[in-house]
């Protein structure tokens, strides 16, 4: 059994123009002390999907109707918010996107920090602080006891970055989810926070989430990826089996896109179009629209995963063995 | 000054018939699905966006409803009001509402819901004359100390801050009390109380977009000052001052009603709503209804430009940080 | 803290001394000349000319200015001819009156207004969040010297809960404390609402939650406390205003107050009178505005710090 599984999930919003459902069937496991990597373009529906598994989505309005979140043999979307609230930040941690947004402005970052360890370990102040500050050195921040009584304005966004990843490992979580922790941040800063978390990986034993759209960061930190489109997973496999065996036409582009050091390339490849909004979403296939091998069957049906080898699964009918629309 | 009122109806009347047009493309499917085109992501357009968010605000909807109810009322008061708002009638003072007199009669055996229906035209009148001339003068000194800035937004900023601070009804108390008592010096006391917040709000909207990327994209393709700040400042730095502006003419509706229930405002016969209230308080034993419909009247018109008011804002995401 | 007190108080000087200049020259700037009032009709002019000098209004205007400052200084604010009494003394009469009546409406005005802001944005969009956004709605829209004579009508004349009018004890301040809480309760309600919802979907708040803080905790010290920096900025606003309403409800409950006195110093055109309470009230007000300002700086660690 893995650490989390994640199957059929289903979301839904209401916006003005009726309901959307940006998520549908999105699958997928997570082993222990893995990285696996969510990938896809802005809109494609990652970061609800980690917002999703801990259930904080109900909070900005949405809500899941279908499918099963399965985390350490237990099922979190029948427990209840009380339950919720002892996995997370204990069990399940989240860093998001934005350091500059990510900490509460009012309060000292120590405190901050010290907030979640309070809650679940029942630590006196004191302690907590200690094991704060422990935490923070831990992060490569200097000078961390003067750190702690800062607030979140008098610190730099890789800083900000280093507190919240603080934050997120300071009960020793099984699970991380980190939603694009490095877009926000300067090229620079970014190889420091990925060093930073592949040091981590191995002192923590933390299974990671790793929600990004930059594939070079993928092959330097996961062991597995997902790749995302419209909602939908459309491929997952090794790290080595994706990058060196894509599958799915879309898969295929990203890669494509990627410039290559020692190829002469006369023109920057793009994928034509966009991610469609959830109030369009193509039925069947979702990439079809996209797609330079669609087939009539993409119009109409939805592909499923398909298993192609051993660990790579692939949602298109390109691979199918019983192709009987075609 | 009629122009900002009717400048937000065409507004909804634009977005009414852009909606008609959208609703008809969007209503004509193609029967036939090609592969590569189709279903891709319409963009919406920006109206759109707005008159759905309109027409899902219940209480925008409402608002702008009483707004032309009251502007219906004020414009055909002859045909509305069942008596003269000015002929006495002494031995039918002080009834209580009856058939013939709606909402009673005061102390001189006038006919009060006659008098509302006029009241509707003078307030209506203070409400935009004043709001306009407060708007006015707000973009005027708002957009000059924020574009220009150094000393003389230096300046400005002490007046504005001095004059943000002195309450309002105060201040135009003491501006009716130096140039007298009437409906036209209610209007300018209003006026010049007001402007304040406008000045402020657009000197903000100018100073956040002064540094928004597209003007310096603008400035670097060689516009000059005053085109940036006519073309392309104020329009937008606008938006939230005709906002601002429909909910102060409640404001504007409510200080008059003050004004001239404290006797400073209209004078008699004139039917303003506070000085009703006014006379309606000596009676307010013996004929209650004299009090209580001006004030109701009040409350209803100022809710329509609130109600109206905060729908902007929502609609528009406004943020509108004093 | 201590040096953006001092800083603050520094910055209080100028615009209090133009606000003296501004009412100054206001009531200088009305035409005819303040003697006349004192003046029965038909008498001589050398009477007249002798009350100019008496009164020093035939020095240039700068002149008269600065001893009018200094007399203010010294306490001395001028004599208040249709009170027949000294300003100063005359306002220290009127004071208590009108500090009891601030002080309770704006008690009233903030604690229900939070309240209803709170539970309205936490209840949001139930029929709670709709009643009290109605209510606040109304108070907003209302203007206080109807609903002060509403409340008499129900509670005085046919409940006879309260009486109509009076001073002195505290059965008298209910209703007029009300008029004016109430209208600031409204708005002090939609303001809490709107900042609390919009702090709710800041991105801290997700972080907070994911940390597995439960939901109380969550609202009270997050998304509460960061709500508070606006609402504190109203306090100061508020306190302006609620001198402004004090204008409307004296009256209306025939209360002998400062607003009451100024309003029907007006009428009267007692400059004296006016001034001195013109410039007490913006005291007032500026003290008001600093206390909220250094409690803005209090409550947000951003600003304390520059």
């Amino acid at each position: 059994m893995s650490l989390l599984e994640v199957s059929g999930l289903k979301l839904r919003f209401y916006s003005l123009d009726g309901p959307i459902e940006p998520l549908d069937r999105v699958g997928f496991q997570l082993e222990e002390g893995e990285v696996l990597g969510l990938v896809g373009e802005t809109g494609c529906g990652k970061s609800i999907t980690a917002k999703s598994i801990i259930k904080l989505i109900s909070y900005s309005g949405g809500e899941i109707i279908n499918g099963s979140i399965i985390f350490d043999h237990e099922d979190l979307l029948s427990k209840s918010e009380k339950e919720m609230q002892k996995i997370r930040g204990a069990k399940i941690s989240l860093i998001s996107q934005d350091p500059m947004t990510s900490l509460d402005p009012v309060y000292r970052v120590g405190d901050q920090i010290i907030e979640a360890i309070q809650v679940h370990k029942k630590l006196h102040y004191k302690e907590a602080k200690k094991k704060a500050v422990e935490l923070m050195r831990l992060m490569g921040i200097p000078l961390p006891k003067k750190v702690f009584y800062q607030y979140p304005h008098e610190l730099s966004g890789g800083m900000k970055q280093r507190i919240i990843i603080a934050i997120a490992l300071s009960c020793d979580p099984a699970l991380v989810i980190a939603d694009e922790p490095t877009t926000a941040l300067d090229v620079t800063i970014q190889a420091q926070i990925i060093d930073l978390f592949n040091k981590l990986k191995e002192q923590f034993q933390s299974a990671f989430l790793l929600i990004t759209h930059d594939l070079g960061v993928v092959a330097q930190m996961c062991n597995s990826v997902a790749i995302m489109y419209a909602g939908n997973i459309v491929e997952k496999g090794s790290v080595k089996k994706i990058f060196h065996s894509p599958n799915h036409p879309y898969t295929k582009s990203l890669l494509e896109c990627i410039p290559k050091m020692n190829q002469k390339q006369k023109k920057l490849m793009a994928i034509p179009g966009s991610v469609p909004h959830p109030l369009h979403f193509p039925t069947g296939c979702r990439f079809y629209p996209r797609c330079q091998y669609a087939m009539k069957k993409c119009l109409s049906q939805h592909p499923g995963l398909i298993k192609v080898d051993n660990d790579h699964f692939v949602a298109c009918f390109k691979y199918s063995n019983n192709s009987n629309g075609e | 000054m009629l122009i900002h009122v009717s400048a937000i109806i065409n507004l909804f009347i634009l977005k009414y018939n852009s909606e008609g047009v959208d609703r008809k493309n969007i209503g004509r499917k193609k029967k036939k699905l090609k592969l590569h085109e189709e279903k891709q992501y319409i963009p919406r357009n920006k109206n759109r966006i707005m008159f759905l968010k309109f027409k899902k605000n219940k209480m925008a909807i409402v608002g702008l409803i009483i707004i032309l109810l009251l502007i219906f009322t004020g414009v055909f008061s002859e045909f509305i009001a069942p008596h003269s708002y000015r002929e006495q009638n002494l031995p039918l003072k002080n009834q209580s509402p009856s058939p013939n007199f709606w909402f009673g009669t005061d102390e001189f055996g006038r006919c009060i819901f006659s008098r509302i229906v006029y009241g509707a035209r003078i307030s209506l009148k203070v409400g935009i004359i004043s709001t306009g001339i407060s708007v006015l003068i707000g973009i005027i000194i708002g957009s000059i100390s924020a574009y220009y800035g150094g000393f003389l937004d230096q300046i400005l900023i002490v007046l504005m801050d001095v004059m943000w601070a002195f309450p309002t009804i105060l201040l135009s108390l003491i501006i009716v009390a130096i140039i007298g008592a009437s409906l036209n010096s209610v209007i300018i006391a209003i006026a010049l109380s007001y402007w304040v917040q406008y000045a402020r709000l657009i000197r903000g909207q100018i100073l956040s977009l002064k540094n928004e990327l597209y003007i310096e994209v603008t400035r670097s393709l060689g516009a000059n000052d005053s085109t940036i700040l006519w073309k392309h400042l104020l329009p937008n730095a606008v938006i939230p001052v005709l906002v601002a502006a429909t909910l102060g003419m409640g404001n504007a509706i409510v200080l008059e009603a003050t004004l001239s229930f404290l006797g400073m405002g209209a004078q008699p016969p004139t039917p303003s709503w506070g000085s009703m209230l006014s006379n309606g308080r000596t009676y307010l034993f013996i004929a209650p209804w004299s009090a209580i419909f001006p004030g109701v009247a009040t409350i209803i018109t100022v809710l329509g430009f609130n109600l109206l008011g905060d729908g902007l804002r929502d609609i528009m995401d406004i943020k509108m940080k004093e | 803290m201590i040096n953006y007190t001092i800083h603050r108080l520094i910055m209080m000087i100028p615009v209090f001394i133009l606000c003296s200049m501004i009412i100054f020259l206001i009531l200088h700037l009305v035409p005819g000349n303040p003697v006349d009032n004192l003046l029965r009709p038909g008498s001589p002019p050398e009477a007249r000319e002798q009350l100019i000098i008496e009164f020093g209004l035939d020095r240039p205007i700068h002149q008269q200015y600065i001893i009018w400052l200094k007399n203010i200084f010294q306490g001395n604010m001028g004599f208040s001819i249709t009170e027949q009494r000294n300003v100063s003394e005359l306002l220290l009469l009127k004071l208590p009156n009108t500090v009891a009546l601030g002080v309770v409406s704006f008690l009233i005005s903030f604690i229900l207004g939070i309240l209803l802001g709170a539970l309205s944005a936490i209840k949001q969009n139930t029929i709670v969040d709709y009643g009290g956004m109605v209510f606040a709605l109304l108070g907003v829209s209302v203007p206080t010297f109807w609903l002060g004579l509403m409340l008499m009508l129900i509670f005085s004349v046919n409940l006879g809960w309260f009486p109509i009018s009076g001073y002195g004890d505290l059965k008298s301040l209910v209703l007029p404390a009300f008029t004016l809480g109430l209208a600031g309760a409204g708005l002090i309600a939609r303001v809490t609402r709107a900042s609390m919802l919009e702090i709710a979907q800041k991105d801290y708040i997700a972080i907070v939650r994911a940390k597995g803080i439960s939901n109380t905790q969550v609202i009270i010290k997050h998304i509460f406390r960061n709500a508070l920096i606006p609402i504190i900025t109203l306090l100061g606003l508020r306190l302006g205003w609620i001198i402004g309403g004090a204008v409307t409800v004296e009256i209306v409950f025939n209360r002998p107050g400062l607003g009451r006195l100024l309003a029907n110093s007006l009428f009267r055109r007692d400059y004296p009178v006016i001034q001195g309470a013109l410039l007490l009230l913006i005291f007032a007000v500026m003290v008001g505005n600093l206390i909220a300002d250094i409690l803005y700086a209090y409550a947000d660690p951003r600003i304390r710090y520059n």
